[in-house]
C-alpha cells in the first residue's frame, strides 16, 4: 500500500465518491416521501449537522488521526478496542447491506438469469482485488471518476428535459410530519451516516486536511448530487417514484427522445454498479481496518479473504433476500445506525472534552 | 510460484472473457415485439405475442411482409404463465426489451388491467414508456392487421399514433401515464382503435378507466375536448356544421387552455379558460371572411361550438364518475387542506363540482386566398 498521504482534493472525491454510492438506495426514502423526496435530502442534513459537528470537534482535537486511533486515545486501550469493535459490526453491516443491494440490483437488471449468489462472489472478489492492491490506490483513482460521474449525471438530467413534469413536484410539503421525520431519519442515518466512515481515513490525510471542513465540503457535495437524483426521479416518474424499486434505473430508461439516446441506461448501470461498488469496497476496508485495530495486528491482508466470504455468507444467507434487506434497511436499520452515527461520536467528544479539561490546570501551570 | 499462478490466471482468461453466465445469443431469443391481451373464458387471458424474426427484418424492397413476424398465442391464467408457456413451445428465451405496444382487448380492459399491469410493472425488462392501445375487438386481430409500408404490425400501430398528432383526437399514452393516473385520483384514459374491414385502421376515441378498470368511452369529439381542456392538444382539423347542411372546416393550430381551481367558504370548483387559435380550412357556405365583422362572427360561432363540445365531454365524463381532466390532482395541488376530505370522496365529489368554462378563439389565418371565389 503506498504510504503516501491523501491530499484535500483526494480525501474529498474519496467521500464524494463514496457518497455517490446511495444512487442504489434512493427507494429507502421516496418510497416514503413521495413527491418530497428531492427535499429529504436537505431535511437529512440539518439532521446529520449535529455529527457534522461532533466529527468536526472531534478532528480539530485529533488532527490527522484516524477514528480508531482517536477511540484509543479518548477511551483508552481497552476501552478504545470496545468503542473500535462496535465500529466494526456498523460498518459490517454498511458493507453487508450494501453489498445484497448491489448483489440484487446486478442480479435483476444486469444480469438477468444469473444466480444471486454468482454476482455476489463476483462482487466481493473484485472487493478482496482492490483492497489487495492498495485500497488508498483505489481511492486516488476516484477524482477521475467522480467527475466521470458528474458529468454523465448532467447528460442524463438535461437529456430528461423534455419528459420531466414540475407538477409532479405539488402540493409540497403538505404531507404529515411523520412521512418527513421518517424519512430525514434514513437519509441522515443511511446516506450521510455511513460517511462516518471516511473519518477512519484521517489518519491518512495530510496535515493541511481540516477534517472537520472536508467533511462538511463532502456531505454538501452529496446533498447536491442527492436532490439532483431524488429530483429527477420525481419530475420523470411522478406517483409512481412512491412504487419503483429503483427509480433512479426506471427514470434513466425513460428518458431521451430517440431510441439510440434512450439506451444510454446501459452506461448509466455501469455506472450505478461502479458507485455502489465503491460504497462496498470503502465500508468492507473500515471494517478490516477495525478488526486490525481491536486486535493489534500489523496488517489486516491475512484477513481480507476471510472477512469477505463472512460478508458474502452474511449477507446472502442471512437476510435470506432482497426484499428482506430492503426491509431491514427501512425499518430497523435507522434506529440502530443512529447509535453509532450520533451517540457514539457524542460519547467521544464528550469524554474527549471532559479528559482534555482535566489535563487543563496542568498545562495551565507549566503555562 | 507466483510466475505460475499468473501463466495459468492467463490461460484461464479466455475462457473466462468468452461471455458472462447469462449470456444470451440473438439466436437463442425470442424477441417480443408487441403483445396483445385478450379476455377469456373462466378468468384466464388469452395471450398473444408478435415475435420478429430479426434476419427477415431487413431493408428490402417488396417480399414478403408476413416474414418478418410471427404471431404465438396462449390461453391461461396470468400472463406469466403465458410468457413460459410461449418459452416451451419456442424452445427461446422471452425477450420484452424491444417491446414497442401493448394491446389490450376491449373485453379484457372492462375486466380490469390490476393482474396485466402488474405483470409489466414488475417485469424488469419491459419499459414503463411503452404505449398501450385497446383494440375495438380482439388484441390479436389488431396484432395481426394487415400492413402496408411497416414490416411489423406493431409498427404500424405505433406510427398511427405518432402522426396522429397531423390532426390529434387521440394522443400516445404509455404505461407510466397509465399507472400514474390509476395511482391517483383521477381516471386514465387509453386509446381505442379499431380495424376496419378493408384492413384500415381508425383511432376511435378513448377508453376511459376508473382505477383499473374501463367503465365506457369518449367518442372522436369528445377525446379531442378532452385533450384541449387538459392542455394536451397538438392541433388538427374540426368541422361545425352549418345551416342547410353546410360545413365550416378549421384546423386547429394552437391550443391552451388554463384550469384554475377556486375555493370559497370550503366550497370547490374550476374555472377552465380555453384559447384557440384556428385557420379556416374550407366553408361549404362561402361567405365574407374578409371584414373584421365576419372574422369575429366566424370566431363566435368556434367559440359557441367549442363551448358546446367542452360542456359535453364534462357531461359525459361525470356520467361516467370518471375524472379524465386531472381536476382532483390540480385542486389538491392549489388546496391540498382544503380539499383534502374531498379528495378522499372524489367520486361523489368530481359529479357535483362546478366547472365554469369560457372559450375565446381567434381566427389566424383564412388559407392562401385573398377574395372568397365567386
Amino acid at each position: 500500500m503506498s504510504e503516501k498521504k491523501l491530499t484535500k482534493w483526494q480525501f474529498i472525491s474519496i467521500g464524494v465518491f463514496f457518497m455517490m454510492g446511495t444512487i442504489l438506495h434512493t427507494s429507502f426514502v421516496s418510497a416514503i416521501a413521495g413527491r418530497d423526496a428531492w427535499l429529504i435530502p436537505i431535511m437529512g442534513f440539518v439532521m446529520f449537522l449535529p455529527t457534522l459537528i461532533f466529527c468536526w470537534r472531534i478532528g480539530n482535537m485529533f488532527p490527522n488521526t484516524g477514528l480508531y486511533e482517536i477511540n484509543e486515545l479518548v477511551f483508552g486501550n481497552i476501552g478504545g478496542r470496545i468503542v473500535t469493535f462496535l465500529y466494526f459490526l456498523f460498518f459490517l453491516n454498511v458493507a453487508t447491506l450494501n453489498h445484497v443491494e448491489m448483489s440484487a440490483f446486478s442480479a435483476t437488471y444486469l444480469l438477468r438469469g444469473t444466480p444471486i449468489v454468482v454476482c455476489g462472489i463476483m462482487i466481493v472478489m473484485a472487493a478482496v482485488y482492490a483492497i489487495k492492491k492498495g485500497i488508498i490506490t483505489v481511492g486516488r483513482a476516484s477524482g477521475a471518476l467522480v467527475i466521470l460521474m458528474l458529468v454523465l449525471n448532467a447528460i442524463s438530467f438535461i437529456q430528461a428535459i423534455p419528459q420531466m413534469d414540475i407538477d409532479f413536484t405539488a402540493p409540497a410539503m403538505v404531507q404529515s410530519p411523520g412521512v418527513y421525520a421518517r424519512s430525514s431519519h434514513i437519509s441522515s442515518t443511511i446516506m450521510y451516516g455511513e460517511g462516518l466512515a471516511l473519518m477512519v481515513f484521517a489518519g491518512r490525510t495530510g496535515k493541511k486536511v481540516n477534517m472537520g471542513k472536508s467533511m462538511l465540503i463532502i456531505m454538501l457535495i452529496a446533498m447536491v448530487y442527492m436532490i439532483q437524483i431524488h429530483l429527477r426521479e420525481v419530475l420523470l416518474l411522478g406517483p409512481l417514484v412512491q412504487f419503483t424499486r429503483l427509480p433512479s434505473l426506471e427514470a434513466a430508461r425513460m428518458t431521451g427522445k430517440s431510441d439510440t439516446v434512450s439506451r444510454t441506461e446501459s452506461i448509466y448501470s455501469l455506472i450505478m454498479l461502479l458507485c455502489s461498488l465503491f460504497r462496498v469496497l470503502i465500508s468492507f476496508f473500515v471494517s478490516l481496518s477495525a478488526l486490525r485495530k481491536v486486535f493489534r495486528l500489523k496488517t489486516y491482508q491475512a484477513l481480507v479473504v476471510p472477512m469477505a466470504a463472512f460478508i458474502a455468507a452474511y449477507s446472502l444467507y442471512a437476510l435470506e433476500s432482497p426484499e428482506d434487506s430492503y426491509f431491514y434497511a427501512v425499518n430497523t436499520t435507522p434506529f440502530i445506525w443512529a447509535l453509532f452515527t450520533f451517540v457514539l461520536p457524542m460519547f467521544t467528544l464528550v469524554i474527549a472534552v471532559i479528559k482534555r479539561k482535566a489535563k487543563l490546570p496542568d498545562r495551565g501551570g507549566a503555562v | 510460484m507466483k510466475k505460475t499462478a499468473s501463466i495459468l490466471l492467463a490461460l484461464c482468461m479466455p475462457f473466462l472473457l468468452s461471455g458472462c453466465w447469462s449470456s444470451e445469443e440473438i439466436t437463442t431469443l425470442a424477441i417480443v415485439m408487441g403483445i396483445g391481451v385478450d379476455a377469456a373464458a373462466d378468468g384466464e387471458y388469452e395471450v398473444t405475442v408478435q415475435i420478429a424474426q430479426p434476419s427477415n427484418l431487413k431493408f428490402m424492397s417488396g417480399g414478403d411482409n408476413q416474414d418478418a413476424y410471427f404471431n404465438a398465442s396462449s390461453t391461461g391464467i396470468g400472463i406469466q404463465q403465458q410468457m413460459h408457456q410461449f418459452e416451451t413451445e419456442l424452445s427461446r428465451e422471452i425477450y420484452n426489451g424491444h417491446m414497442e405496444m401493448i394491446v389490450i382487448g376491449k373485453e379484457a380492459a372492462e375486466g380490469g388491467l390490476e393482474q396485466i399491469m402488474d405483470y409489466f410493472y414488475r417485469e424488469s425488462e419491459a419499459r414503463f414508456n411503452i404505449p398501450i392501445v385497446i383494440a375495438d375487438g380482439k388484441a390479436s386481430d389488431l396484432l395481426d392487421v394487415e400492413l402496408k409500408l411497416e414490416r411489423l404490425p406493431v409498427s404500424r400501430l405505433a406510427g398511427m399514433l405518432s402522426t396522429n398528432r397531423v390532426d390529434m383526437v387521440v394522443r400516445k399514452i404509455t404505461m407510466d401515464d397509465f399507472l400514474r393516473n390509476a395511482v391517483s385520483n383521477s381516471s386514465a384514459t387509453l386509446p381505442i382503435i379499431e380495424q376496419l374491414e378493408e384492413g384500415a385502421l381508425e383511432t376511435k376515441g378513448v377508453a376511459v378507466f376508473d382505477k383499473y378498470k374501463m367503465v365506457g368511452e369518449l367518442d372522436q369529439e369528445q377525446a379531442r375536448s378532452m385533450l384541449i381542456l387538459t392542455n394536451k392538444y397538438g392541433g388538427g382539423i374540426a368541422t361545425i356544421e352549418l345551416p342547410d347542411n353546410g360545413v365550416f372546416t378549421f384546423e386547429i393550430t394552437k391550443s391552451s387552455a388554463s384550469v384554475k381551481p377556486e375555493c370559497e367558504n370550503g366550497e370547490l370548483s374550476v374555472n377552465a379558460e380555453v384559447y384557440l387559435e384556428f385557420r379556416v380550412s374550407d366553408v361549404s357556405e362561402i361567405g365574407e371572411l374578409y371584414s373584421d365583422e365576419a372574422r369575429h362572427n366566424a370566431e363566435k360561432m368556434v367559440n359557441a361550438a367549442m363551448f358546446e363540445r367542452l360542456a359535453d365531454v364534462i357531461t359525459r365524463s361525470r356520467e361516467l364518475n370518471a375524472d379524465v381532466f386531472d381536476f382532483a390532482d390540480i385542486i389538491y395541488c392549489r388546496y391540498p387542506r382544503e380539499s383534502e376530505s374531498s379528495i378522499k370522496n372524489w367520486d361523489e365529489e368530481f359529479r357535483n363540482l362546478p366547472v365554469s368554462i369560457s372559450v375565446t378563439s381567434k381566427m389566424y389565418s383564412s388559407g392562401a386566398v385573398l377574395k372568397n371565389i365567386q
